[in-house]
């Protein structure tokens, strides 16, 4: 395998309970770019994020992360998942949260060094939460909320970033900030998968965009992939608007 | 005092009431802390199944070791077949919910009714052999305390706090986020286990003092209860202990008092510990929610009664409502209450609210009148709306109507002098007022001629021809002449007068 590919997805397929959920996917990511994956509700955009840090059994095929197998490159990704997935009413602040990007570098029998701390306090610094960091996380907004995990995300400091929706139910300030910490983490050389749903912002976003509903639509550069007929095609008729088509 | 030493002291003179609360502190405690993490990973119902599929493990442990050694050691037996069965479970249990169609809940029901079937049957088969009953499986004996029980406990104890104490991390990630804790590394799969591991520790030592049901208990309500009262993991811990050592002292005295089954007492004021919690929790109770409640004055009510006390005109409210709405204002300190027989004063907080209040009222008229409403009805329809004083759109109001500073009835509209916030971090000249001082903090595209950033002025009133803001800049003569748009432009922040004076060198 190359090693100069950060994310290296060959032929997988995986299911739950006998139905497959992704079939036979393949993409490579080089590194230090930005990647859109779009797909309707159900369409394994989650799964595959969790394919890609080896959480879910795959029924075939690899997984690759510069050039190692998943389970060989622990610790080369960092992960915010989907709201829906976190029990907000579990006893954590905010602080607690973001400390936890610091476990990894934390070896069992030492408690958090200074220095980890210290990453910790910048990651919160760059997404605005300072001021809550004693907060209970249930006790924040969504976007807030989503903030506080970018923040754990950014203190991993790992070379490979997925976000599950980040951009889900944030507010036009909370997006912007979002976007721009996208933007300095590929400016770090960092590679970006984002789960996303809107077809608008894709092009301003990506370098690349996938479409995928179960199967691997395309792949490549959103001007060549956000075709119409195609998201017709995957998207089922559920999408009447295609109003990143009015923008030219 | 008599009272004193004989219900409160007299019991702690007798050995077996204190192997009783010691040895029933330790396996509470050991509980309540690993409890944590079971309500929080909604484990419960394993915590429940992994107590009673104990027995066959109990009980066939018995029957060797009284093959092995006749008559003699016991204990080791109990402990190892425990062991056996609680592995057993866990590992029926996975296998089972993994095999497809049977969910875990169903799979967990279905193994340790099974295997505690089967205990029953070998206890009452060989129960000439085997001198455990159901009885003490059920609700221990927490006043037979043995040594080697207490031996066990602290052991054990120690055990399972040392992991959780030494592991927190591992445990509370992969609790709150098992994907995450598997990306960097950690064996997720294991902590589980260790987590199920200890609750069958923590059962086959408790089981002899307090009993099955009482160990499940024991696991659930403290941290139950420590839930209801903090948002803070490690505090949780700190309270689900303490929660569980008072219940232990209170049940044992209660068993004292009532003569009752000890194992039993212990759990029952677990429970009534949680039912006062359940009440009187500060943020998640059932009382302080029902206060916040009823303490909850509309926030329409309290806007009128604010804007009735600046008009001078009683708010059109029932007695019961005005009276709440108006002690509600007092204890916020927007209203204070000189003498009882005088009508409530705004004070300056309250008149600025107020005078929010009134603004909006106007301005909603204003809007409407303009867009083709007939006063009257214009009036009747701000009544409502004006509880919709949402500043953003006030100020578009504002602006739509050329900044007016009367409305429709000739009443002075006050100016909007709030910034600062979060919320609305700038105001621009045009929503001041005649009076008004403040210094220039920022203009939005190219600055008027004669203004920059700092200059410091006092408005005066608008020109009544032309409708420009007058501004009088210190040290000059003439006044400042400014169109409403640039008047929008120039961000203000305002400066009390006389502090602007003094400030001034010149
Ligand atoms: N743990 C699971 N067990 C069984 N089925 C699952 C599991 N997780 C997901 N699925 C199923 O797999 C399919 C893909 O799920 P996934 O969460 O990857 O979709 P998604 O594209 O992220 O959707 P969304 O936009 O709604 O988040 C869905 O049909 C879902 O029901
Ligand atoms: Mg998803």
């Amino acid at each position: 395998m190359k090693p100069d590919f950060a994310i290296q997805v060959d032929h997988l397929t995986v299911s739950y309970g006998g139905k497959p959920v992704l079939v036979n996917i393949s993409l490579d990511v080089p590194a230090g770019m930005v990647v859109g994956i779009l797909g309707p509700n159900g369409a394994g955009k989650s799964t595959l994020i969790k394919a890609v840090m080896g959480f879910v059994p795959r029924d075939f095929g690899q997984v690759a992360l510069f050039g190692k197998s998943v389970e060989d490159a622990r610790g080369h990704v960092a992960y915010v998942p989907q709201r829906g997935q976190i029990d907000w009413s579990f006893p954590v602040t905010v602080w607690d949260v973001v400390l936890m990007g610091r476990y990894m570098v934390t070896p069992w029998y030492r408690s958090i060094k200074a220095r980890d701390r210290e990453l910790a306090l910048t990651a919160l610094e760059q997404v605005r939460m300072t001021d809550l960091r004693h907060r209970q996380i249930g006790q924040l907004s969504g976007g807030q909320q989503q903030r506080v995990f970018m923040a754990r995300a950014l203190a991993q400091q790992s070379p490979i970033l997925l976000l599950d929706e980040p951009f889900a139910g944030v507010d036009a300030a909370t997006e912007r900030a979002i976007a721009g910490l996208l933007k300095q983490s590929k400016a770090e050389g960092k590679t970006v998968m984002v789960v996303h749903h809107d077809l608008e912002t894709a092009a301003e976003f990506f370098d690349r965009v996938v479409i995928l509903n179960r199967r691997l639509y395309a792949y490549g550069e959103p001007v060549e992939v956000l075709q119409e007929s195609l998201l017709a095609e995957v998207y089922g008729g559920q999408l009447r608007t295609f109003s990143w088509n009015r923008k030219e | 005092m008599d009272w004193f030493d004989s219900v409160l002291l007299e019991p702690w003179r007798h050995a077996y009431f204190v192997k009783g609360a010691v040895g029933g502190s330790i396996i509470a405690v050991t509980c309540a802390v690993l409890g944590c993490y079971v309500i929080l990973r909604r484990m419960a119902f394993i915590g429940d199944a992994m107590s009673h599929a104990l027995l066959p493990g109990v009980g066939i442990g018995y029957l060797l070791m009284n093959a092995l050694f006749p008559g003699g050691f016991t204990a080791g037996g109990l402990l190892v077949g425990a062991g056996i069965a609680a592995l057993l479970t866990s590992l029926c249990i996975s296998f089972l919910s993994h095999s497809g169609r049977i969910a875990e809940d169903t799979a967990i029901g279905i193994v340790y009714t099974g295997l505690f079937a089967a205990g029953v049957v070998i206890l009452t088969r060989y129960q000439q052999h085997i001198n455990i009953d159901l009885n003490h499986f059920f609700q221990g004996d927490i006043y037979g305390v043995a040594w080697s029980d207490l031996w066990l406990g602290a052991v054990v104890g120690t055990i399972v706090l040392g992991l959780l104490i030494v592991f927190y991390r591992h445990f509370t990630l992969v609790s709150f986020d098992p994907t995450m804790a598997a990306s960097i590394g950690l064996p997720t799969q294991l902590l589980h286990i260790a987590l199920v591991g200890m609750i069958a520790l923590v059962c086959v030592a408790g089981i002899s003092m307090v009993g099955v049901i009482m160990i499940v208990g024991l696991l659930i309500t403290p941290p139950a209860l420590a839930y209801l009262l903090t948002d803070h993991l490690p505090r949780m811990m700190v309270y689900a202990a303490i929660i569980a050592i008072v219940s232990v002292i209170l049940g044992l005295y209660f068993s004292e008092w009532v003569n009752a089954s000890g194992g039993g007492a212990i759990m029952f004021m677990g429970f009534l510990l949680f039912l006062v919690g359940l009440v009187v929790a500060p943020r998640y109770g059932l009382l302080p929610a029902w206060r916040r409640r009823r303490r909850l004055v509309p926030q329409t009510d309290l806007e009128d009664v604010l804007k009735g006390a600046l008009e001078n005109e009683p708010p059109l409210l029932a007695p019961g409502r005005l009276n709440r709405a108006v002690r509600r204002l007092v204890a916020d300190g927007l209203l204070e209450v000189d003498r009882p027989d005088t009508a409530p004063q705004l004070t300056d907080v309250g008149r600025r609210e107020a005078e929010h209040i009134l603004r909006s009222h106007q301005l909603w008229e204003g809007h409407l009148v303009q867009g083709g409403m007939s006063p009257d009805e214009a009036h009747a329809a701000a009544e409502r709306l004006e509880h919709l004083h949402e500043r953003e759109i006030l100020d578009q109001f504002d602006d739509d109507l050329d900044h007016p500073e009367e409305d429709i009835h000739g009443v002075p509209v006050p100016g909007e002098r709030e910034a600062g916030t979060d919320e609305y971090p700038d105001l621009v000249m045009s929503l001041l007022r005649q009076g008004d001082s403040g210094r220039v903090t920022g203009c939005v595209g190219d600055w008027p001629a004669g203004i920059q950033a700092g200059t410091r002025f006092t408005l005066e009133a608008r020109n009544l021809e032309t409708g420009n803001w007058q501004v009088r800049l210190p040290g000059e003569q003439r006044l400042m002449q400014l169109a409403h748009n640039d008047a929008d432009r120039l961000k203000v922040e305002l400066v009390d007068e006389k502090t602007l004076l003094a400030a001034d060198p010149d």
